[in-house]
């Protein structure tokens, strides 16, 4: 009980650190407020490579889910002249109806290759979106994307016009509560009956058949809420960037996305987010390294693979518990 | 206890099943019939097509041609967890299980079939959500005492001694609640201490009132337990009948036996 009490008071530590110091803290520092909330929208993308992650599937295709979930949320906005707060769901909506149309298909695929044609989806879709005309606005994308309207329920105004209140903390909210909102919906997933079917996929697909399990259903269902959580945060970044291009999310960032589940590590539904934080405000911090970004990114995997294949989260962080029946340690670990 | 041949109808129809892998043909009309709460066992040389009958029957590959089917309706063109939902719950020849899995969290997986909420019911905690998991927590409980398994209720399937891991099988098949059970091999590589046990557990499951099916390669162990044997041979059925005519079977005997006499200890 005493373990249950300090991991609480934990929890409640961390969320007053998130919620209320850090904004106030930084309140004058758009800068600062922009890489936290630009890696909690990248925490929430990665979080649903981490769910492909619990049905053994190494998923290098959600740039591609971000990319249509950015510009699904960009269409409806400028195009269609709808809010973003419809434009949000809706983005993950259809991120998710894509997944699963093709999901069908490439679930089968198990592995390096799965892995490989979800490589290929990344850059499809970019392709796709490069020449979809008028529609996308081609190379340059689509800019100008006003900051989310006032949203009121029957003349309560639950929240303001960005434009109108500190539009970058007000940014870091919604970036807050789209990855407080992730975390729920994963951990839920991962708590219940789903995520032991889940890791049952993972570790026997035809032992789960024959136990009565649709594998066709529960990897369609995990494939789905990847792809609508890469939709959501595709969908956050159009808005916080207020444009979205081709190029926003391409392959090297799914590569990423990935490398912040095995960063933070695989067995923890935190794996994803402390990994996103952690590189993209330690590149924020060593700017003038950017350059080599991609370089110390595979050094970094090429370093965890071998000194610390279950990520930072095994070296036993109080805090971070969260540790789903999921995915326990990876079969990596086996050395 | 000896079901009797003639009036009850028969739990599991096996009709001219053939399977073909390209020139090979792995199952050739093959036809028998498995009574309810029979242990029947399908004996036969290495290649002869035993396992591939297993997984006809259980709807993991479809026959070429012929039926499989259960309780009066066809298993064929179901997929494996449909053939599993209809009561057909069969085990592994490998080992497989899950690695990372414990033993409590591996039969509480395959509790699947018994759960009555809705994915999203699981998802959102229902009362019914909870009512399975505690009615899972439960029924696991009583399996793992049934397979003494209950002091390795929270290890890893990956720590476990290999006896354990075919107890661990069983307890997973069981956690199904299957009608028919197929056990591919169950005492393979079992000194006879532990054969013993394993033969004595596969009777409480019978008496449990479910039909078992087997493929066995001990001898010994399968003139005990069954109640009725097949032999396959080369993919066709040579012989059918009670552990005493299959002995004394000519063609079985020539075919597969009589090469195995120091085995089988007769
Ligand atoms: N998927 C497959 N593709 C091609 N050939 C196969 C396939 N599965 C089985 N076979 C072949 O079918 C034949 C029967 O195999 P099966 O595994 O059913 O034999 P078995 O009786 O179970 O043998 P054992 O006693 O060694 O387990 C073998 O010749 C095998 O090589
Ligand atoms: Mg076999």
């Amino acid at each position: 009980m005493n373990d249950t009490k300090s991991k609480l008071l934990a929890y409640v530590a961390f969320a007053v650190l998130y919620l209320v110091v850090v904004p106030l803290v930084f309140s004058g520092s758009p800068y600062a407020l922009g890489v936290f909330s630009m890696s909690a929208a990248l925490s929430v993308i990665a979080l649903g490579v981490w769910v492909t992650f619990t049905i053994g599937r190494i998923n290098l295709g959600q740039a591609a889910f971000a990319l249509i979930g950015g510009f699904v949320a960009a269409i409806c906005i400028t195009r269609l002249g709808l809010s973003f707060w419809i434009a949000l769901p809706v983005a993950g909506l259809v991120s998710a109806g894509v997944g699963v149309l093709l999901g069908l298909g490439i679930l089968r695929l198990r592995g390096v290759y799965f892995a490989m044609i979800t490589i290929s989806l990344s850059e499809a879709v970019r392709l796709a979106i490069l020449n979809g005309g008028s529609l996308t606005g081609g190379a340059t994308g689509i800019t100008g994307i006003p900051v989310p309207g006032e949203l009121s329920l029957f003349g309560l105004v639950l929240i303001p016009d960005f434009a109108s209140v500190n539009t970058h903390r007000a940014f870091y909210f919604l970036s807050a509560f789209l990855l407080l909102a992730s975390i729920l919906l994963v951990w839920r997933l991962m708590a219940s009956r789903l995520g032991r079917v889940f890791a049952s996929l993972q570790q026997g697909q035809e032992l789960s058949q024959s136990l009565g399990i649709n594998i066709t259903k529960y990897r369609l269902i995990a494939f789905s809420v990847s792809c609508f959580l890469g939709g959501i945060g595709g969908a956050f970044f159009a808005a916080m960037q207020q444009s979205i291009y081709p190029g926003s999310f391409v392959v090297a960032d799914s590569i990423s996305f990935t490398l912040y589940c095995f960063l933070g590590g695989l067995a923890y539904v935190a794996g994803p987010i402390v990994g996103a934080f952690l590189l993209t405000i330690a590149f924020q911090l060593l700017h003038e390294f950017q350059q080599y970004q991609q370089l110390v990114y595979a050094l970094l995997m090429i370093g965890i693979m071998m000194w610390l294949p279950n990520g930072l989260l095994s070296l036993r962080l109080p805090t971070f518990g969260g540790r789903g029946s999921a995915s326990r340690e990876v079969t990596r670990n086996e050395a | 206890m000896k079901p009797d041949r003639n009036s009850t109808p028969s739990l599991l129809d096996v009709k001219g099943l053939t399977r073909r892998f390209g020139g090979l043909v792995a199952v050739n009309d093959v036809s028998f019939s498995v009574k309810p709460g029979e242990i029947f066992t399908v004996i036969g040389p290495n290649g002869a097509g035993k396992s591939t009958m297993f997984k006809l029957i259980g709807a993991f590959i479809r026959p070429t041609s012929g039926d499989v089917v259960f309780e009066g309706k066809s298993l064929v063109g179901l997929a494996p967890h449909q053939a599993a939902a209809r009561g057909v719950v069969r085990t592994f020849q490998e080992t497989t299980i899950y690695r990372e899995m414990t033993t409590m969290e591996t039969v509480r997986t395959a509790f699947h079939l018994q759960c009555r909420a809705t994915s999203l019911g699981a998802f959102f905690n229902t009362r019914q959500a909870r009512a399975d998991e505690a009615e899972a927590n439960r029924a696991a409980e009583e399996i793992l005492e049934l397979l003494q398994l209950q002091h390795v209720r929270h290890e890893q399937a990956k720590n476990l001694p290999h006896g354990y891991l075919r107890a661990l099988g069983i307890a997973m098949a069981l956690a199904a609640r299957p009608k028919l059970l197929m056990l591919d091999e169950p005492f393979a590589g079992m000194n006879p201490e532990e054969t013993d046990a394993a033969v004595q557990m596969v009777r409480r499951i019978r008496d449990q009132g479910i039909t078992v099916m087997l493929v066995e390669h001990d001898m010994h162990a399968v003139m005990r337990i069954s109640d009725r044997i097949a032999v396959l041979n080369f993919g066709r059925k040579i012989a059918e009948g009670t552990p005493q005519e299959i002995q004394n079977d000519q063609n079985v005997i020539d075919a597969y036996l009589g090469q195995e006499d120091e085995e089988l200890g007769i």
